[in-house]
């Protein structure tokens, strides 16, 4: 293998990053509007010096430049603030180099527009000398320059070029199938890069062969292969294999090979599991269940959806169709999707031949009165009375679905029994907006500010944000006057709690993050005219559905999403965010939310995983409270929804232990002996996983 | 044996694919056959029956049920045809029946005799095979020397000729005509048996089948028969005129035949010249007087004598005490120290120069089977035969040497025959209202008779005489239960026991259970047995418990996976293992030529009976679990209206 070409750095243009200089960055970062978490950045710090380290080559410490880093940290560990940091540092290090980020949408690759611009302020304090500047940082395609970093998609391979010193690739895992453009492209181009810092939480939940193996190529990972693919068999056996009589054994087997791998990648690969930090904890928030008690299916529900899965499968039989999904986990969630379907299968019934047509007819015949019958799906019901309960807690909650459909549904149904708050006739709605005025700055000198300023303004003054502060104020001896309002704005916390921030703070903040994102600015500017563009046409819904719809008051009125979740995160607006996993990656929840509700479940226990990421983060609202994160896991008993919910729930336990080794699967399929045998293994090798796991940490060259 | 060459294989087994279900058969056979036989080994062979009639318990019990089961869906396509009825001590039949009488009520068994005296000796099977995957129906055809009896497949060896051939969906004359004699001789035995009816199928699917090449037929049937007679339909020996190998010279003839009959000079030349054949040119396959089959081959002295004096050759088959495996044995496999069967087998095999042919038939060497020949030259037969011939098959005994000295050879003084019956022939049938009896008696003779039912007997109380000789009686029996099973009738020291065909509407019969078995337990397996046929849980594991696997094999709703312990849902594997069955029933109705439609429609009737009793069984653990049978059987009557109509 020949020697690659030194980066040209200096450990000594990092030293900002050393442990004695961490709790002045995080003193700046508080300065600069976000705070981070002392022991969580100390943890950063070090893997971005060793990432610094191993892709430059460090003499001093005997360490040999590397092509590439693969950095598979748990969701939520901040992997973006590590890559973020080592960006900073290759881009304005002298030589300034040219660094290129893939980021795998729109949304993430705002979040990394973000991101960076966050760290511009302490850098400049902490590290002088790197000379940092905000126009460093150029969000979309274009010229690559020297001492830029340029956030594109993922998509942008595709038709450009990808030389760069640094290439960071975000959710690699995005690169699926060897047949996938991106991937493709990625693994043609990426040769053009001279380093790569690829991103990942899920480096063995990915086609191992095709995906992870080519990242490591493509990073330079030699004598990884036999290791890694030993590995990814015994989870193969593990997960796919016919239960051997010897839990014990194939316990063993699978420590072996897991600690096998992890000492060939090693060298390549860092990663962090969020349970093996506990130093953290308290920076993530302690997690603990949330039980939602869903009844049982009534057989009126069940017989309801047995007649749509059989005259779908008499459909398909009939050859009329050719790929109905009759096991189809919707029906088991939701009625909106199975309201579709059997609506299509009607409206095509005469397409049917006999005697296909009849025993079809016949069945939704049936489920025709049965709907009626049977009203709102138990499971929703079940879930939107808890979710309500929380809100009359004060806590935001955010549901997750796997399908727009069921998504619409709950949103809806939420929507009705969440009424909407009425403010206080006192003070008046004109006292709201000169109070709001009084504390609300205008930053920059945009031209448009202060019409955007006044239509921001306008939406704190809807009839929710106005009830929602209102309940926020302490009780005080003082009566609340017009006068005093803006007094009170900036005196008391949001959301109840010593830890939220100072309401006007957070007003301030919100807007600052509208204005950041080019996609909010665009919303606040439409909302002059269209104030629906902003939140729910009258600001009063108390949630928020993100899932396709743009006709009805509580689902988002504009494609991005990004002013959807700035809010969201916020203190102000709606209770209840309802969306699908587009939400799942990339994304923050974590500021004000701490409950989350696996509503719809993929198979795929990454899916899950993502999700959760969401709002266990560094400084997450549990975290501030003290209060724990809350997952909940509702499942409908005696539906297919409860057997995919139980086997989740466990995998998604095991995930981290397994470096991400958890796999799908189909449930109606799953034996439940073989899942029982398959929990004995793992917990037969839990400890001595851990310590394998524990091996990819990243540690100092010389370190332990 | 096929159609070239001997090979040693079990009679009891079918050519027929896999998939295929029997739709009819004719077995004809000598001996009457006995029931349990019939019930435990023969039927179960051609039924596809997959439980063991030697099992115990509930599995016992499933047998029964099944095997009732199918024998009402074949109800009166099963047909035996036996020689006429014998004398038998009554203790005799009950031991025989092994409790299996009621099988008569379905399987129709016919008895020659109706028109006279007669035995029926031919040995033919016709089993009527339904669709294959294909859609293709079949007739396996079996002509050999085994009777339909536990003794016949138990203790003696056979030789068989087997052929499996695909039926054309309409019937043609030509093709008929192909066939020979054999569709005179199924028509003659009709006649004799007194149901022509019951035959027709039969006849008619030879008319749907092309005979095989190379193959002819040579039968015999009851009767005094002029030369115009049987120049027009060849029968007995005359028919051995057609089979005779081409070329000159004198037909050489080898006889491997268990019985031989009484044979003078003159008899023995006019048999061998209606082949063209020497009695010098004859050559028997015999055994010597040490050879254990001795008690069941049977030569009388004065045959044995004419032999000799006409030149004719006894071929010693000996056995040798100290090595019999390699001194007797009919085959490689063939080990005479373990296997006490003894040879049954008819085989002829005629040969002139190289052109050589192989006869297997039921026919033994005697003038009962082959015709005695009358002054005018014509013949008088006693017996129903059948044979098939076979070109240029090789035959097994080239190597045998002639006794040395023909008194080695076994022989019987004289032969001993059965004193013939008084009761030629008799039949019996229930129309749910009125049992019918007739009965072909001596004349003069008393005939008594009393109608016997499950532990129960009425009288027989009047004869009428018919004008054509038989006599006629009528009991009265309305109640289905108890249903009568048999007639025992008497005539001085002779018994006959004669089953009673239940001629009821399939609607009357269906809900019959076998005598003496729980009424519920019998609709209960019925019920599991039917989901079973048609794809669903067999019936066995099911217990007591309700399922909530998918069956083995099922169809799953995408894939076809489906775990024993899945965690899919209870109410949702059920439903789907009770719509499986529908889908099954469905396209085998779909698939089935119109002529297989009406067992599928029962079926369908019951499976919807089936499904309310399945609802209420699933209903006992939950309200919900009773769905997936209740939209089976509300899809069942919509499929059934469809078929029907179309």
């Amino acid at each position: 293998m020949s020697t690659l070409e030194s980066l040209g750095l200096n450990a000594k243009q990092w030293q900002f990053l050393n442990d004695t200089a961490v709790e002045r960055y995080v003193e700046a970062s508080r300065r600069s509007g976000r705070e981070l978490r002392l022991e969580s950045t100390r943890r950063q710090f070090l893997a971005a010096r060793v990432i610094l380290a191993r892709l430059n080559g460090s003499q001093s410490q005997g360490e040999k430049a590397r092509r590439g880093i693969l950095l598979a940290d748990d969701v939520g560990l901040g992997k973006t603030t590590v890559a973020a940091l080592v960006a900073w540092v290759v881009a304005s290090a002298e030589p300034r180099r040219k660094v290129r980020i893939l980021a795998p949408n729109d949304v993430v690759r705002r979040n990394w527009v973000k991101e960076l611009g966050l760290h511009v302020g302490p850098l400049q304090e902490c590290a002088r000398r790197l000379g940092v500047h905000p126009k460093q940082v150029k969000d979309g395609g274009g010229p690559l320059n020297a001492g830029w970093i340029r956030v594109v998609n993922h998509a942008y391979a595709r038709a450009n070029k990808l030389h760069c010193d640094l290439l960071i690739v975000d959710e690699a895992h995005r690169a699926k199938g060897k047949d996938s453009e991106f991937s493709k492209q990625l693994m043609r181009k990426g040769k053009d890069a001279r380093r790569i810092l690829i991103l990942t939480a899920t480096p063995f939940s990915i086609d191992v062969e095709n995906e992870l193996l080519r990242m490591l190529r493509l990073i330079g990972a030699d004598g990884v292969k036999g290791p890694v693919r030993e590995y990814k068999k015994a989870l193969d056996r593990l997960y796919q294999g016919t239960i051997p009589s010897n839990r014990e054994g194939e316990g063993d087997r699978l420590a072996a090979r897991a600690k096998a791998a992890v000492e060939a990648l090693k060298p390549y690969v860092i990663r962090h599991g969020v349970e093996d930090l506990p130093s953290e904890l308290d920076s993530f928030g302690q997690r603990d269940e949330w039980n939602i008690e869903v009844p049982k299916a009534t057989a009126q529900e069940l017989e309801l959806i047995l007649r749509l899965v059989r005259a779908l499968t008499v459909e398909n039989k009939d050859g009329s169709r050719s790929s109905n999904a009759t096991n189809d986990a919707r029906f088991h969630q939701g009625w909106s999707h199975y309201a579709e379907e059997s609506n299509r299968a009607n409206s095509q019934l005469r397409r049917l031949a006999e005697p296909a047509r009849h025993v079809v007819g016949h069945h939704l015949h049936c489920i025709e009165r049965l709907r009626v019958e049977v009203g709102i799906h138990s499971k929703i019901r079940a879930v939107a009375a808890a979710v309500e309960a929380k809100v009359w807690e004060g806590e935001k909650v955010v549901l997750f679905c796997d399908f727009h459909a069921t998504a619409e549904e709950l949103t809806t149904h939420l929507y009705t029994i969440l009424p909407q708050l009425t403010a206080p006739q006192t003070p008046r709605r004109s006292a709201w907006k000169q109070a709001w005025n009084d504390v609300l700055q205008q930053p920059g000198d945009e031209r448009d500010g202060p019409a955007l300023r006044e239509t921001f303004i306008n939406w704190l003054c809807g009839d929710l944000i106005r009830a929602q502060t209102c309940a926020w104020f302490r009780p005080d001896s003082v009566p609340l006057t017009d006068a005093n309002l803006a007094n009170a704005l900036r005196t008391n916390r949001a959301r109840h709690s010593s830890a939220g921030d100072i309401i006007a703070a957070a007003g301030q903040r919100l807007y600052e993050a509208l204005l950041k994102s080019r996609s909010s600015h665009e919303v606040l500017r439409l909302a002059e005219e269209q104030p629906e563009q902003l939140l729910s046409k009258n600001g009063a819904a108390r949630v928020l559905g993100i899932c396709g719809r743009s006709n009805e008051s509580v689902f988002l009125h504009n494609r991005s999403p990004d002013t959807a979740i700035a809010i969201f995160n916020s203190p102000f607006g709606p209770d209840v965010l309802v969306g699908t996993d587009k939400l799942s990656e990339g994304i923050d929840l974590h500021r004000y939310c701490r409950c989350l509700v696996h509503y719809e479940l993929d198979p795929s226990p990454i899916r899950a995983v993502q999700r959760e990421g969401r709002i266990r983060r560094v400084n997450s609202w549990a975290a501030a409270t003290g209060k724990p994160i809350l997952y909940a896991y509702p499942a409908f008993p005696g539906t297919r929804d409860e057997q995919l919910v139980r086997i989740v729930q466990k995998r998604v336990a095991n995930f981290s232990l397994l470096l991400g080794g958890v796999q799908g699967f189909r449930v109606e399929a799953a034996g439940s002996e073989e899942e029982e045998w398959r929990n004995e293994v793992i917990e037969a090798a839990r400890d001595r996983l851990t310590r394998a796991g524990n091996q990819l940490r990243a540690q100092e060259p010389g370190g332990p | 044996m096929s159609s070239t060459e001997f090979a040693w294989q079990p009679l009891l087994h079918t050519d027929a694919p896999a998939e295929c279900a029997l739709l009819a058969a004719l077995f004809t056979t000598y001996e009457r056959p006995d029931e349990s036989f019939l019930a435990e080994h023969f039927l179960p062979n051609f039924l596809k029956l997959g439980r063991d009639s030697e099992a115990e318990g509930k599995e016992r019990v499933s047998f029964l049920v099944e095997l009732h089961s199918r024998l009402l869906r074949l109800h009166g396509q099963l047909v035996v045809v036996s020689s006429t009825a014998r004398e038998e001590p009554s203790d005799m039949e009950e031991r025989d029946s092994g409790g299996y009488g009621w099988i008569g009520q379905s399987v129709r068994h016919l008895t020659v005799g109706r028109l006279g005296r007669a035995a029926q000796h031919a040995k033919l099977w016709l089993l009527h095979w339904g669709a294959d995957a294909d859609g293709v129906q079949r007739l396996e055809m079996v002509i050999s020397s085994a009777n339909v009896t536990r003794a016949a497949f138990k203790s003696q060896l056979q030789a068989a000729w087997r052929a499996c051939l695909e039926l054309h969906p309409k019937p043609s004359q030509a093709r008929l005509a192909a066939w020979g004699v054999l569709s005179a001789f199924l028509r003659e035995l009709a006649r004799h048996s007194g149901d022509t009816e019951a035959f027709e199928p039969f006849i008619d699917l030879l008319a749907r089948a092309d005979s095989p090449e190379g193959i002819s037929f040579v039968a015999s049937v009851p009767g005094k028969y002029s030369r115009q007679d049987l120049h027009r339909t060849p029968w007995g020996a005359a028919g051995l005129r057609g089979i005779r190998p081409s070329g000159a010279g004198t037909v050489g003839v080898g006889i491997l035949a268990p019985f031989v009959g009484v044979w003078n000079a003159d008899a023995l030349s006019r048999w061998c010249a209606a082949f063209e054949g020497l009695p010098e040119r004859l050559a028997l396959v015999w055994i010597d007087v040490m050879h254990p089959w001795r008690k069941n081959w049977l030569l009388p002295e004065e045959t044995r004598n004419a032999l000799g004096e006409q030149g004719a050759s006894l071929l010693r088959l000996g056995y040798d005490g100290d090595s019999p495996d390699a001194a007797c044995r009919f085959h490689d496999e063939h080990r005479p120290t373990k296997d006490e069967r003894w040879s049954h087998a008819k085989v002829y095999r005629f040969r002139r120069g190289n052109s050589r042919r192989v006869l297997v038939t039921s026919a033994n060497f005697s003038q009962a089977a082959w015709g005695k020949e009358n002054a005018d030259g014509g013949l008088t037969i006693e017996n129903f035969e059948l044979g098939v011939c076979v070109e240029q098959a090789v035959w097994p005994f080239d190597d045998l040497e002639p006794f040395e000295r023909l008194e080695d050879a076994a022989t019987v003084p004289t032969l001993e025959f059965c004193t013939p019956g008084f009761m030629l022939w008799a039949q019996a049938v229930w129309d749910g209202k009125m049992i019918a009896i007739d009965c072909r008696c001596e004349a003069g003779r008393e005939l008594m008779g009393e109608v016997v039912s499950d532990g129960d007997s009425t009288p027989i109380r009047a004869w009428t005489m018919r004008p054509d000789g038989c006599r006629s009686a009528q009991v009265l029996w309305e109640k289905s239960e108890p249903r009568p099973l048999f007639v025992q009738l008497t005539c001085e020291r002779e018994a006959l026991r004669v089953a009673i065909f239940d001629a009821r509407s399939w609607s009357d019969r269906q809900d019959d259970a076998p005598p003496g078995m729980d009424k519920d337990e019998f609709t209960s397996i019925r019920y599991q047995l039917l989901f079973e046929q048609y794809g669903g849980w067999v019936a066995d594991d099911l217990g007591g418990e309700a399922r909530t696997d998918a069956p083995e094999g099922s169809e799953g709703e995408e894939d076809g996976a489906a775990h024993h312990d899945s965690y899919s849902v209870e109410t949702l594997e059920l439903a789907r293992a009770h719509l499986a069955v529908v889908d099954c029933w469905a396209k085998e109705m779909k698939d089935a030529p119109a002529g297989e439609r009406t067992a599928l429609f029962r079926d369908g009737e019951v499976l919807i009976e089936a499904f309310k009793w399945q609802e209420k069984r699933d209903a006992s653990s939950g309200e919900e679990r009773a769905i997936g049978a209740r939209l089976a059987a509300e899809e069942l009557a919509i499929l059934l209206k469809h078929f029907r109509g179309a």
